[in-house]
Order: structure tokens, then sequence, then C-alpha cells
């Protein structure tokens, strides 16, 4: 398969290297998916693969003139795009790239971000143990899952007007056990 | 970056593609090794050669430093035009080659060294000898140096130090034809030395020279 690919890519190559634009394009819109499956595999941020695709795809146009027909296609894309992965990566970690991440790609609960908040949660969640289990279930779905009494209502086959009852009561329950 | 990023770069380079020359390591290299060869006989037809000469070129030790210096250029030279290709390493093996025949030669100077001492370094010797490493190294040099910058390296510091090999050695190759001293300390510490400055300036400076 990579091998058929290979001198499928090699002519489109050759073509390219004599001014083809079309089958310039169909080469590079081709190496995209493949460097991004290889790139891939080998970075611990995957979402860097993109930029590393974009850099190989310049120094492919730099160096086309360096690939000869009489050579496989796939050797000689490897050592470019091993060589750019190189060159990305050793600059990644001299600037402490990989030390960092992006504020918005965090995702952490309430109670990890404050860790002061982290015992009283404990024991609100040792209280709800103890309530019986379908008491549990609808407030868990009301107040943490935040679904309405209606979805609950859904859900559970209980009328809605039981859904509210029993999350207010359970809200009693909870203040009672905890001493708010 | 997005796909659509992606797109875009694939577009301005389809734009931007002209029809290309196939870079050819083995033309390159005939012409570098053509010109270096003439060059150097030029400059040591120019600078004169070394008194006695023809009695110098039978002499055993002689044939042997030069063959060794002569083939570690020429090797050297073959490695530098190979490393220009992106997907050199089919030739990877042949590097220890001018690698080797070089470590022959270190071995060679320090075993002379051990042996026969520094010996005598005339007076002003070191200056004219980086003129004469200026006269013989330069035009060869720059002219690797261009040759090679076309090509697409991903090991510029292999490739630097084989192109700094085959110039330094056609450059020392000039200085021993017309260079009267063959004391180690002339022949090897005070010619070998501005070769040597070279290369550390080379090394530094690899990276961003062969940068593409």
């Amino acid at each position: 398969m990579i091998e058929k690919q290979g001198d499928k890519w090699k002519d489109l190559a050759v073509k390219a290297q004599a001014g083809d634009a079309e089958a310039y394009r169909e080469l590079l819109t081709e190496i995209v998916p493949f460097l991004r499956r290889v790139l891939g595999k080998t970075l611990a941020r995957p979402d860097d693969a993109d930029d590393i695709v974009q850099e190989i795809l310049i120094s492919i146009h730099k160096a086309l003139a360096t690939y000869s027909p009489d050579r496989p296609f796939m050797p000689w894309l490897m050592a470019i795009a091993n060589y750019r992965r190189t060159d990305y990566l050793r600059q990644h970690y001299a600037t402490r790239k990989n030390m960092t991440v992006p504020v918005d790609s965090i995702e952490l609960p309430d109670d990890v971000t404050n860790s002061a908040h982290a015992a009283e949660y404990r024991d609100v969640e040792t209280a709800l143990q103890t309530l019986p289990n379908k008491q549990r279930e609808v407030f868990e779905l009301v107040k943490l899952d935040g679904y309405t009494a209606k979805e609950v209502s859904d859900k559970t086959g209980m009328s809605v007007s039981a859904v509210k009852v029993s999350v207010h009561r359970t809200m009693a329950k909870l203040k009672e056990k905890l001493g708010a | 970056m997005t796909s659509k990023d992606l797109d875009k770069t694939i577009d301005n380079l389809c734009c931007q593609l002209k029809p290309v020359k196939r870079f050819c390591p083995y033309s390159r290299m005939g012409l570098w090794l053509v010109i270096a060869i003439s060059y150097t006989l030029a400059i040591i037809l120019m600078v004169g050669v070394r008194p006695h000469f023809l009695e110098k070129v039978i002499e055993r030790d002689f044939i042997f430093e030069i063959g060794l210096a002569l083939a570690t250029g020429m090797t050297a030279a073959m490695m530098t035009f190979w490393l220009t290709l992106p997907d050199s390493s089919r030739y990877e093996k042949f590097l220890a080659v001018p690698a080797t025949l070089f470590s022959v030669h270190v071995f060679w100077m320090l075993d002379r060294f051990m042996t026969e001492g520094m010996g005598h370094v005339p007076d002003g010797a070191i200056g004219n000898c980086w003129m004469d490493t200026a006269l013989y190294a330069g035009v060869p040099a720059m002219l690797v140096i261009f040759m090679i910058r076309s090509g697409a390296s991903v090991r510029p510091l292999w490739l630097a130090f084989n192109a700094l090999l085959a110039v330094s050695a056609f450059g020392w190759i000039g200085i021993r034809f017309s260079c009267p001293h063959d004391t180690v300390g002339k022949a090897y510490f005070v010619n070998f030395l501005p070769f040597l400055v070279l290369g550390l300036g080379i090394g530094f400076t690899a990276k961003r020279l062969f940068r593409w």
C-alpha cells in the first residue's frame, strides 16, 4: 500500500519538478493526512502536528530540486519530515513550551481549582451516600448534573411535582446532616 | 493552525511553483573537484614549488602524507555533496571513510611528533601560513559553500565537517608542495592551525550557514 502510494507520489513529484502545479497540488494534498498520521503518533500534543506539517510542506517546496526519480520517494519525504519534527521539538523544548498549557485547554472540576473547598465537597458526598438510592439519584440529576425537573421526571417516571418535593426534602436532610 | 491554513499554504506553494533543475550531487562534486584541484595547482605554480621538489616527491613519507591527504579530500568532497540530499542516509556508512582517513593522518602526525618532536619552526611562519591558507583555501571554501547551500541537508554538522575536510586537504597539499619546511611543528601544527580555526568557525555557524 505504502509502496504504491510512494510510486504515485514519485510520479507527481517528477511532474511538479517540471512545473505542473496541479500535480504538485495533488501531491501536497495527499501528503498532508499521511504526515498528520505519522506525526500524531510521535507527538505528546497531537495539536502540534499541523504546525509541523506546514513546516514540512514549505521544506518540500524548498528541497523539491533535490529529489531524483532514481531514488524512492518515501525516504526523501520522511527524511524531511523527521528533520523538521526534530527542529520543531528542539525549539519547543528550548522555549519550555512543553511546560505550559493553553489556559482554554484546561478542564478541571471546581473543587480541584480551590483546595479550600475540597473537604466540604467530601462531606457532601459522604452525606449523599447515607440517602436512599432513588432519592440520591433524583438529587444528583437535578443539582449536580443540571437536569430540569421535567427531564428527571421523564427519566425516572416520577411526576414533576414528586421530583421537586424529593429534591426539596433531600436539601433539608443534607442541611440537617451537615449542620448548615 | 487549522486545515484551512494548510490549504492556504498549499495554494501559496502551488502558485510559487516553477520548473526546477534537478540537483545532481555527482556533477557538482565533479565540478568542485576539478576546480579545487586546478586552482590548487595554479596557486602552487604561482607561488612556486618548494626547493628540491623532484627529490621530495619520491620520498616514501611525503608520498604517504600527500596520498592520505588526497584520499581524505576526495572522499570528504564526495561525502559533502551526498550529504546535501535530504535522503542521504543511504550514504551513511561512507561517513566513516573520510573520518577514518583523517584519523590516520592525526595518528601519523602524533607518531612523528613522538619520535621527532616539534622540530624547527622559522620566525614569522605563522603569519605566512595564515596568508597561504587564505590563498589556497579561500576560493574552494567559498565555492563549496555556494554549491552546497542550494542543497537541502538534514545533517548540517556532518556536512560542514566534510566540506572543511575537503577544503583543508587540498589546501594542505598545496602548502606542502610550496612550503620548504617538513618539520612536525611547521607541517602539522603551523600549517594545520589555520584550518583548525576555520573549522571551529564553520562548526559554530554550520546550522545557520546551511539552514534551508
